[in-house]
């Protein structure tokens, strides 16, 4: 359904001293059709704005994404327009994502308006998607600030279902929400995955929100994949030390995390690793399959199973 | 040493607004003893982070507020502002939420940390700046004279509630609030942020308010759960994990994630015009009339506090 491959955004900052950061670094990955797939990673490690180059919102630097058989990166505006609506965002904060200045259905009914729906059935189906998000018809007339955090992010997702996408980016979608609050959308949002057969890539720091979420996480550490798997595996037998650190498993004073230029020939995690040897200074370490479907970004994955069996 | 440090009884905190009076806190009653590390736990808009700056006195002026906030025999809302700015800060240290915005931009972080030393314990300013790296060096910041010098947007977020430790640490208070210490940290930050938290509350009392359980597990002794401006339930840190007597808590501890993800039905009362009755009846699956019409008071059940009339 969507392949990413040899991604690479990267930002020139500074007025004076230019400064390279690689957001993302030589990212590949795909989903399957019907499939969550995941990203996990801390602030700053270049995950939310992959999930922006993956729908071009933002202009990806290299690297080629193929999405349906079409390849994306290549596409002008014209044909980008005509492909748009069936790829959804869904960003952080739903209060600052709607227009304060429109009730909720005027926001819903905005795709509508552009879409080859006639005029006289907008209402209709603005309706009909606010009840399937579980927000009453009295919404409807509302503006954001009268709701709450829980029901803006419920009209988002009907905005964002309106032209019935079949390929949808979550990024962080309850992260300014309450725990209670989280439970509720997050399971609509399962329902409603299964209800229009979507594809999603789901981004969160939380792994153990992707435990419910998700059928593959990819672990990102400063613009890199540093692990992809299946939820069980990555739960179950994790293998590149930083997702062991995320899952709790080994302790460790880690740094924290700087910027993400800095140079190019070393493993992004060499600071921090508890398992770096001569080779991880001058040798990056790609992607490789450990285990079946199981590919992990370390040099020294072997060695550090030969400690434990000790 | 008096055995209840804080004693908070009949609290009530009031906001006038243009669309009404918000009832922020409704009758709160809380006691910690000497050496007790509290937690307070609920989610946005409970009142939590209120009840904090309602015992430091930090709310805004027109904020109204009834009730008895006594700490160590002083009655806090009785003391005239000089005296409170004495406590405040020296006796009650406190480590306020977003550390982001608590941080004054254009102060380098060991003169801000050097300042309650020099206001409080007439410190000379080199003493207080040596005495604010050996604090950056307590919260285990690296190259803490250099650091020192720095301004706030060079520290990390870490960093920066790491200086705000060091800052609520300064004057050695017997009594420390930290608002929500943890919020807006990476994992990996967090859990060292948490393992200093631990190290300080050795010696010390502690009010932690927040909303993250693992946090209040971690580092607490006892939990109190807030909802709709009131406590619901108080108990011990390992009784409050093993089971949960009030329906919203057992609620709130479903819908984490790693606890199975399972929603409360519903959304919080408004704050305005609070619901008759018990604040929860119309989210909860055990209501019965009585709870439409009776606000249920603290019920003791096996040692411990819930505010329902299940136990009864």
């Amino acid at each position: 359904m969507l392949k990413v491959s040899g991604l690479k955004k990267t930002y020139i900052t500074g007025t004076f001293h230019k400064c390279r950061v690689h957001a993302v670094n030589d990212v590949s990955f795909h989903i399957t059709k019907g499939q969550t797939f995941g990203i996990v990673g801390e602030s700053g490690c270049g995950k939310s704005t992959l999930g922006k180059c993956v729908l071009r919102l933002t202009e990806p630097t290299e690297g080629k994404i193929i999405f349906n058989g079409t390849e994306i990166t290549s596409l002008d505006k014209e044909s980008l327009r005509s492909i748009r609506p069936k790829m959804q965002m869904i960003f952080q904060d739903p209060d600052s994502s709607l227009n304060p200045r429109k009730t909720l259905g005027q926001s819903i009914a905005e795709p509508l308006k552009i879409s080859e729906i006639e005029t006289g059935r907008i209402s209709e189906k603005v309706e009909e998607l606010v009840r399937h998000v579980g927000l009453l018809p009295e919404h409807i007339d509302r503006y954001p600030h009268q709701l709450s955090g829980g029901q803006n992010q419920r009209a988002v997702l009907a905005r964002a279902l309106a032209l019935e996408p079949v390929f949808i980016v979550a990024d962080e979608p309850t992260a300014s929400l309450d725990v209670s609050v989280q439970a509720q959308i997050l399971n609509l949002l399962k329902d409603l995955k299964h209800e229009y057969g979507l594809t999603m890539l789901f981004i969160s720091h939380d792994l153990e929100l992707m435990r419910h979420m998700c059928d593959r996480i990819a672990v990102m550490y400063m613009g890199k994949i540093v692990e992809i798997a299946s939820v069980e595996n990555i739960f179950h037998s994790p293998m590149h030390p930083f997702t062991r650190l995320l899952l709790n498993e080994n302790e460790n004073d880690s740094e924290e995390i700087s910027c993400a230029s800095g140079i190019s020939n070393i493993c992004c995690y060499y600071n921090n690793c508890p398992l770096k040897t001569g080779k991880c200074a001058h040798d990056i370490p790609y992607l490789t399959e450990h285990m079946q479907e199981h590919f992990v970004a370390c040099h020294n994955i072997k060695s550090m199973h030969i400690i434990e069996n000790d | 040493m008096f055995e209840n440090l804080l004693n908070v009884s009949d609290l009530h905190v009031r906001f006038p607004t243009d669309v009404g009076l918000v009832n922020a806190i409704n009758g709160v009653d809380l006691s910690i003893n000497s050496g007790d590390i509290m937690g307070l736990i609920g989610e946005s808009g409970c009142g939590k982070s209120v009840l904090g700056l309602a015992i430091t006195r930090l709310l805004q002026e027109d904020a109204i507020v009834n009730g008895r906030i006594n700490y160590r025999g002083d009655e806090l809302h009785a003391l005239d502002k000089k005296t409170m700015r004495q406590i405040r800060g020296k006796d009650i240290g406190i480590i306020l939420q977003n550390p982001g915005t608590s941080l004054n931009p254009v102060i380098p972080i060991g003169k801000q940390i050097a300042e309650p030393l020099v206001i409080h314990q007439r410190m000379k300013r080199f003493a207080a700046m040596d005495k604010a790296v050996s604090l950056l060096e307590r919260v285990k910041i690296r190259e803490p004279e250099k650091r020192a010098k720095e301004y706030p947007h060079q520290f990390s977020g870490g960093m920066k509630e790491r200086a705000l430790i060091a800052m609520s640490l300064a004057n050695e208070s017997e009594f420390i609030i930290a608002d929500e210490p943890t919020k807006g940290l990476d994992v990996t930050v967090k859990k060292n942020i948490v393992k200093l938290l631990k190290e300080i509350a050795n010696k010390k009392t502690m009010l932690i308010i927040t909303h993250d359980l693992a946090v209040a597990e971690d580092v607490c002794d006892n939990i109190g759960v807030m909802y709709a401006g009131e406590i619901v339930e108080i108990a011990p840190v390992e009784r409050m994990f093993s089971e949960q007597l009030h329906p919203y808590t057992k609620g709130f501890f479903e819908s984490l994630p790693a606890r199975g993800l399972k929603p409360i039905k519903g959304n919080s009362p408004s704050l305005i015009d609070l619901p008759e009755g018990c604040r929860f009846h119309s989210r909860c699956d055990h209501c019965t009339e009585r709870c439409k019409k009776e606000h249920p008071p603290m019920i003791e059940h096996e040692g411990r506090h819930v505010r329902c009339f299940l136990y009864a």
